[in-house]
């Protein structure tokens, strides 16, 4: 509110240049914005991590299949969950017996961190993991439970973790934008758009979809041949000018005329960074780009890389899109579902750590695996190998930018089901996110009638045990 | 300063500070160590939830108070309550931890031991009470000026009285004489009737209107414009935007069905028919409230409490139990924030944190929508009354009856811990107004308190509708409110600006007609036209001397010009189809559905999901009349800041970025409007120079002046040249259906027919390789030939009476397919009806694969894409194309898109037999219409395979013409229209 912002990150630009003093001089437009709406912006306090991947497996995997190693499970098998445990059965589907994990676990490291072999090349960096094996959510329904997970509200019309991120620290590179989603080629995330929104901040702090399939970002194809846009942009420059200049300058005007060089520059920026040929054949090989089941996520995963890279700070990939079996939500079979889903996102995840760690990112960078809620420890109807949604207890995982690794942090009690043991809840993840990233979750507010909102609302603890 | 000296002092002599004057401390000035506790988070709660029934404003057990530093170290009578920096000799700390032999405190429990802790800390640090804000510390918060009463007052006195045109300007001038600024000279008659055409109908004007406007010589040609202008049907279609915005207007529910809410349209509909009727503000916030309980009730009315439906609804909530008070609290927010500017909504768990608004009057007000179908029902009616219920076909709201179920308060706003029960009430703080709520009135059907509500809002005494509506009405004229928080006039909102003209502008407001010269009546005409006839708001946005003056008043909170301003996201969108020449001002009626990008449909997690963009000249219409989804908000909208749906938009953002630029650069419906008007221009003018300046009147209302001129046309001419070497092609090449791979089927109705004695048609013989012969033994079913649309082609009829020819072959094998149909459909308003289709009761039933319409000529592509579109014109012959696979399934009727969707039809199941006519053996669902040819593949067209082919169906039927490929002058000329629509001179407003 009050301003109406002005695109003033172009304002440093064009004062870079000089340009500004000339039109300071006269004119209309609020000329008063101290600076723009994704400057950089110094953190509270200092920190490594500059980025963040997060990693969303969208349809919710199952903990006690991949992360949260319950070997009590396979005494309890056949069994029912005790009586005593009060839970909605999300949806009302079919209950069966306590069923144990569906591929054993085996160490992973020096740590010997358990890890399933639904992830045997995550497994590999289990000494750069910290599994957060106590998280509970507010909600049974992917709708509401995925805007949880990216917006603190189970529901919709808040900003999303990338938007908070963007506003507190701006972007370091103008060029790109600050929050870039990648969604799955099966379909966005349930709820759609709220997912990714800025919610009551200004839309320029929006994630910035970078479409799976066609121009990475929309309008970003020229429409006409480059030597008439050039021309065109030069014919629009000059009347712009003489426009300004009867109007004795104007910072709003101007914002707006430096809009369109930046502009001309993303056309070509953008693809550079989503353009894979100039990786060797190495990497593409270790992201498993060139080959199915890897191929989509492989290269999302190449393409955060080279986006973390160039300086955008907050980088979401999703595994599955759509609904049901195309997503981590294994209703059917626990087997079938997650072997498609790990089997595709397993190899690229391994590839993106050791990427990152050769390069020398990941101590900049945070690394955030995880979805919605988990999965039931009970099968989905008697002998059945799916799992119903349980948002009481499940794993998430953090690595790099300061995340000690090794460790596993929080407990669910013996039967996998609900957090037992150092509860964290969405809003600590949320909290500790922006603490590796060097933003104090009670600080970064934003005014909103009367209100200074927070992403964590009046909630969030940073775990503090995860950070070196 | 003085917060470091309280610190030390608290650290080291408690008994020191107790002599002390007991000043609020305030949160500016840093101690020098920063207390670990967050006092806000931890120790506030705490004390007020478990200390502060017993020890708080209304009661002191023992004579103590705990809600105030001060309080806590005068103590009660066992002394004081904390000794700062010394929690083991406080006695707060050791009533908590069981210490104090005599005492344990709270009675029903301990506290968390995280709780303990902190108050152990927060001592430790001295004990630090920070006061959260001034307004906070202020002796009385009704003294809040928005609190009290409105006032009368008179307009002051100013010495260049030349200056003032109305009363407004007096305002505006006293302080502006004060500040020593001298307001900016008047705006051009070309700018100012640009502005306030663009302000009040939402649209540009013509170079004509400018001109006309220019040369008139009354000396009241101004105020006719503005007269004109507000009794234009678009004023009201513009001026009803800013209020959906603010009453959160969307078409569908959100979340993961992201379903329609039926007929939300009527209520859209209602606004704009509101505002251009001139409907007093009283009767227009009480149709809203209470429109079905209204004596003089009309659909009209009923339709109007759609604002309170109009809210995001989870068909699958995680709790029921606690949805329903979530619905309660969207009613609460959305009443308070767009009549009252009130945060209401902050009183849900607790009292508010900054204005004088208790828990209890929130459920007080929570009370008057408690009858409404709030609980867990059928969910087919999205959290609404059934429509009997409301008399009408609308998207309405109604109590369930008139005795709703009591209302408790809940405590933290826990719907598991319901307090005491609350009758229903208004706020507070307004004592002025306090009135009991009436019960019902004998056989009444509804609780009637939302009649009351509204009635208790709407009067003329209330200090905050009247000054939160002019605000509002300012805000949009002027750019910022008086109040430049539009939607939060309580402690935490910004003061406004001009407190006394927002008073007397008020008071105008809601005085009677004719009380005094300017008395609007509640009318909002006429604070429109008080408003635009200010020499205010006929100030330039240029001023001389901005410069310096920005040094003192960078914001204009002064108003010592007018704010220049970018469309927005609406206007920006008509004024593009404006000046092409296309706009479509046809009003009302359910929105239409506008193209977006494929890419853009990517975000939506239901692929399958059709999206049909409604007909091109349906998407002409303005913009307040598309269809809002969600989900999915066409992106060229939201990257100018069209708002998000879910929550009241008090005012929309007026970003400037780099995407806005390539949308206008490169988003296909600013290049075809472009197109358009090129082809506009060419039409009247051929001449380059002439072309241009048409052009320049076109978009800009101007003539170019002579070097713009000169330079447009040598742009135009070296762009036209470049194209003559590179010359766009449309393909005019015409492909017969075997010149392309994967033909499974080819019939036409002039080759391989065979008739019977009687004429009909018997046989018909399928022309592709696979040959498949479609028979109907029974004469009785045999469709008869006739001359496709009454022309020179052949077809065969089918008169809906049961005729269909049958083969037992399977025609097409492969899941990636395409048909292609030319057809009339004659049904009109008909139930299900087949062109091909291979449906059998066993076998495949909802996994069959069949083409045809239903209803009024709503396509259907087989079960899983239906609709898919609606053929324009169905008794016309057309060419229909239906094609699926590689992740997208598309319909065409022509040459456009009618339907499509992100993901290909799923498993059909595709043996015979299929049957040409009907629904497979159904014996039912006829054709009626006429079918002259059927061509089908097995496989997915790409663009040229497509257009190839229809080029080849065009020329042999006569229909669908291939466009013209545009000339290289054309193109060129294009390119200059795009110019135009790019500059800043079109996006912006003096």
């Amino acid at each position: 509110m009050g301003l109406g912002f002005v695109g003033t990150a172009l304002l440093s630009l064009l004062d870079a240049d000089g340009a500004l003093a000339s039109a300071r001089s006269g004119g209309s437009g609020a000329s008063s914005a101290p600076e723009g709406p994704l400057a950089p912006r110094p953190p509270h306090f200092a920190t490594r991590a500059r980025a963040c991947i997060f990693l969303t497996m969208n349809g919710a995997p199952s903990h006690i299949d991949t992360f949260d190693y319950k070997p009590s499970l396979a005494k309890y098998a056949g069994q029912d969950l005790p009586a005593s445990f009060k839970f909605t059965n999300s949806g009302g589907r079919k209950k069966g017996a306590l069923t144990p994990a569906w591929r054993p676990f085996r160490p992973g490291g020096k740590s010997g961190l358990m890890i399933s072999d639904y992830f045997p090349n995550v497994r590999k960096h289990a000494d750069k993991i910290a599994l957060i094996r106590s998280c509970h959510a507010d909600s049974h329904a992917h709708g509401s439970a995925l805007v949880a997970m990216n917006t603190g509200s189970i529901f919709i019309g808040r900003p999303s973790i990338g938007s908070w991120v963007a506003y507190g620290l701006g972007t370091v590179n103008q060029n790109l934008p600050g929050y870039v989603c990648i969604l799955d080629k099966r379909g966005g995330p349930i709820s759609g758009q709220p997912n990714w929104n800025s919610g009551f901040m200004p839309s320029v702090y929006q994630g910035t979809l970078f479409r799976p399939i066609g121009d990475p970002v929309l309008d970003l194809r020229a429409a006409s041949d480059a030597r008439t846009q050039r021309e065109s942009l030069d014919q629009i420059g000059r009347l712009n000018e003489r426009h300004m200049a009867a109007r004795g300058g104007g910072s709003d005007l101007m914002s707006r005329i430096a809009s369109y060089e930046l502009a001309y520059r993303m056309q070509s920026e953008v693809p550079e960074a989503v353009d894979l040929t100039r990786e060797t054949a190495h990497t593409l090989d270790a992201y498993g780009v060139d080959r199915e089941p890897t191929r989509e996520f492989g290269r999302n995963c190449l393409i955060a890389r080279r986006l973390v890279e160039r300086g955008v700070r907050f980088v979401q990939l999703y595994s599955g899109g759509g609904h049901l079996e195309e997503t981590w939500d294994a209703h059917e079979s626990v087997e079938k579902n997650h072997g498609r889903h790990a089997g595709e996102t397993d190899g690229p995840i391994a590839a993106l750590l050791t990427d990152l760690d050769q390069r020398g990112l990941l101590d900049s960078t945070l690394v955030l695996w995880g979805g919605e809620f988990g999965r039931m420890p009970y099968a989905e109807g008697v002998g059945a190998p799916g799992r119903n949604h349980n948002p009481y207890g499940f794993t998430m995982w953090m690595a790099g930018a300061g995340v000690k690794g090794g460790m596993s942090y929080g407990e669910t009690d013996e039967f996998g089901f609900a957090a037992a043991v150092n509860p964290v809840h969405m809003h600590d993840i949320h909290a500790t996110l922006l603490h590796l990233m060097g933003m104090d979750h009670k600080k970064l507010s934003y005014l909103h009638q009367g209100r200074e909102e927070r992403l964590t609302d009046v909630y969030g603890r940073v775990i503090q045990e995860i950070v070196a | 300063m003085r917060r470091t000296a309280w610190l030390v002092l608290g650290l080291v002599a408690a008994a020191t500070v107790l002599l002390m004057p007991t000043p609020p401390i305030v949160a500016q000035g840093r101690p020098p160590a920063k207390p670990s506790v967050d006092f806000e988070l931890a120790i506030r709660p705490v004390l007020a939830g478990r200390c502060g029934s017993c020890h708080g404003a209304q009661i002191q057990s023992g004579g103590l108070r705990l809600d105030s530093r001060e309080a806590m170290l005068k103590g009660g009578r066992r002394g004081p309550a904390v000794q700062p920096g010394k929690p083991l000799a406080s006695l707060l700390f050791r009533v908590i931890t069981g210490a104090d032999a005599a005492l344990k405190m709270p009675p029903d429990g301990t506290l968390p031991a995280a709780s303990v802790a902190a108050i152990k800390r927060w001592i430790e640090d001295g004990a630090v009470w920070p006061a959260v804000s001034a307004a906070q510390a202020a002796p009385n918060p009704g003294a809040h000026w928005a609190f009290q009463p409105v006032r009368a007052v008179e307009p002051p006195p100013v010495r260049d009285r030349r200056w003032v045109r109305n009363p407004i300007d007096a305002f505006i001038l006293s302080k502006l004489e004060k500040e020593q600024i001298q307001p900016a000279p008047p705006a051009s008659p070309r700018d100012l009737a640009r502005r306030v055409t663009l302000d009040l109908t939402g649209l540009p004007p013509t170079a004509e209107d400018l001109e006309r406007f220019e040369s008139d010589a009354r000396p009241d040609r101004y105020e006719r414009l503005v007269d004109s202008l507000l009794a234009s049907p678009r004023y009201g279609e513009r001026w009803a935007r800013y209020w959906l915005d603010l009453v959160r207007y969307a078409d569908t529910n959100g979340y993961e069905r992201d379903g329609e809410k039926p007929y939300s349209w009527k209520y859209r509909d209602w606004v704009i028919r509101s505002l251009n009727e001139d409907k007093s503000y009283q009767r227009f916030v009480t149709e809203q409230l209470a429109g079905d309980e209204l004596p003089d009730r009309t659909e009209q009315t009923v339709a109007a409490t759609g604002f309170l439906r109009l809210g995001t609804w989870d068909d699958e909530p995680n709790d029921p139990l606690d949805y329903q008070y979530e619905r309660l609290d969207d009613l609460v927010h959305a009443s308070g924030t767009a009549f009252l500017s009130l945060t209401i909504r902050c009183a849900r768990c607790h009292d508010h944190k900054y204005d004088p608004i208790p828990q209890k009057d929130y459920y007080a007000i929570a009370a008057s929508f408690w009858g409404g179908y709030l609980r867990p029902g059928d969910g087919k009616l999205m959290g609404g009354p059934p429509l009997d219920r409301l008399g009408f076909p609308v998207l309405g709201f109604t109590d369930e009856g008139p005795h709703p179920p009591a209302l408790r308060l809940l405590e933290k706003g826990d719907a598991r811990r319901p307090a005491a029960t609350v009758d229903p009430g208004y706020l507070s703080l307004f004592p002025a107004l306090n009135r009991p709520v009436t019960q019902p009135p004998m056989g009444a059907v509804t609780t009637h308190r939302r009649s009351q509500l509204a009635a208790w809002i709407t009067d003329p005494k209330h200090p905050l509708t009247s000054r939160v509506t002019v605000n509002r009405l300012w805000q949009h004229h002027f750019g910022f409110g008086l109040v430049r928080t539009p939607n939060n006039f309580g402690m935490k909102g910004e003061p406004p600006t001009h407190p006394e003209l927002l008073d007397w502008l008020a008071r105008t407001f809601v005085s009677p007609t004719g009380s005094s010269p300017f008395a609007a009546g509640w009318r909002l005409k006429a604070m429109h036209r008080l408003m635009v006839t200010s020499a205010t708001y006929r100030m330039a946005s240029v001023h001389p001397a901005a410069a310096q003056i920005e040094r003192k008043d960078a914001l204009n909170k002064l108003w010592w010009r007018f704010n220049r301003r970018r469309l927005d996201a609406d206007a920006l969108r008509d004024s593009m189809l404006a000046v092409s020449g296309e706009l479509n001002l046809s009003e009302g009626g359910r929105g239409f559905v506008p193209s977006v990008s494929r890419e853009a449909l990517e975000g939506l997690s239901r692929k399958g999901a059709e999206w049909s963009p409604s007909a091109p000249d349906d998407q002409k219409r303005r913009t307040v009349y598309m269809f809002l989804k969600r989900a999915l908000i066409m992106p060229l909208l939201t990257v100018f800041d069209f708002g998000d749906t879910t929550a009241p938009i008090e005012q929309r953002e007026s970003s400037i970025v780099p995407t806005q630029a390539l949308g206008l650069l490169n988003n296909a419906f600013v290049v075809d409007r472009s197109t358009a008007l090129a082809r506009s221009v060419a039409r009247t003018e051929t001449d380059p120079k002439a072309a241009a300046r048409l052009a320049w009147r076109r978009v800009l209302g101007r003539n170019p002046t002579p070097s713009e001129l000169a330079d447009a046309v040598r742009f135009v001419a070296a762009t036209a040249d470049r194209y003559r070497s590179t010359p766009q092609s449309v393909s005019d090449t015409a492909l017969e259906p075997p010149a392309l791979p994967g033909l499974a089927l080819w019939l036409r109705a002039d080759r391989g027919v065979e008739r019977d004695p009687d004429g009909r048609v018997e046989a018909w013989l399928d022309q592709s390789a696979a040959g498949v012969r479609f028979v109907q033994p029974v004469t009785l079913h045999r469709p008869a030939m006739s001359q496709l649309g009454g022309g020179a082609r052949p077809a065969l009829s089918f008169d809906g009476n049961a005729r269909w020819l049958k083969s037992p072959a399977q025609v097409i094998s492969s899941q990636a397919m395409t048909l292609v149909a030319v057809i009339t459909d004659r049904a009109g308003n008909g139930s299900h009806r087949e062109i091909l289709s291979n449906w059998r009761r066993e076998g495949n039933v909802g996994s069959s694969l069949f083409l045809g319409t239903t209803g009024p000529s709503l396509i259907r592509f087989s079960d899983v894409f239906a609709p898919a579109g609606t053929l324009a014109q169905p008794e016309r012959p057309s060419i229909l194309t239906a094609q699926t696979g590689a992740g997208s399934s598309m319909v065409f009727q022509d040459r456009a898109v009618l339907a499509e969707r992100a993901s290909a039809l799923e498993g059909r199941k595709l043996e015979g037999p299929y049957v040409i006519g009907q629904q497979g053996n159904i014996g039912g669902e006829y054709w009626k219409g006429e079918i002259a040819e059927v061509i089908a593949f097995n496989r997915s067209l790409d663009a040229v395979e497509r257009v190839s082919l229809w080029n080849y169906l065009s020329r042999r039927y006569g229909i669908a013409p291939a466009p013209r490929p545009p000339s290289p002058e054309l193109r060129a000329l294009q390119a200059l229209c795009h110019v135009l629509v790019n500059t800043n001179e079109f996006a912006f407003v003096d």
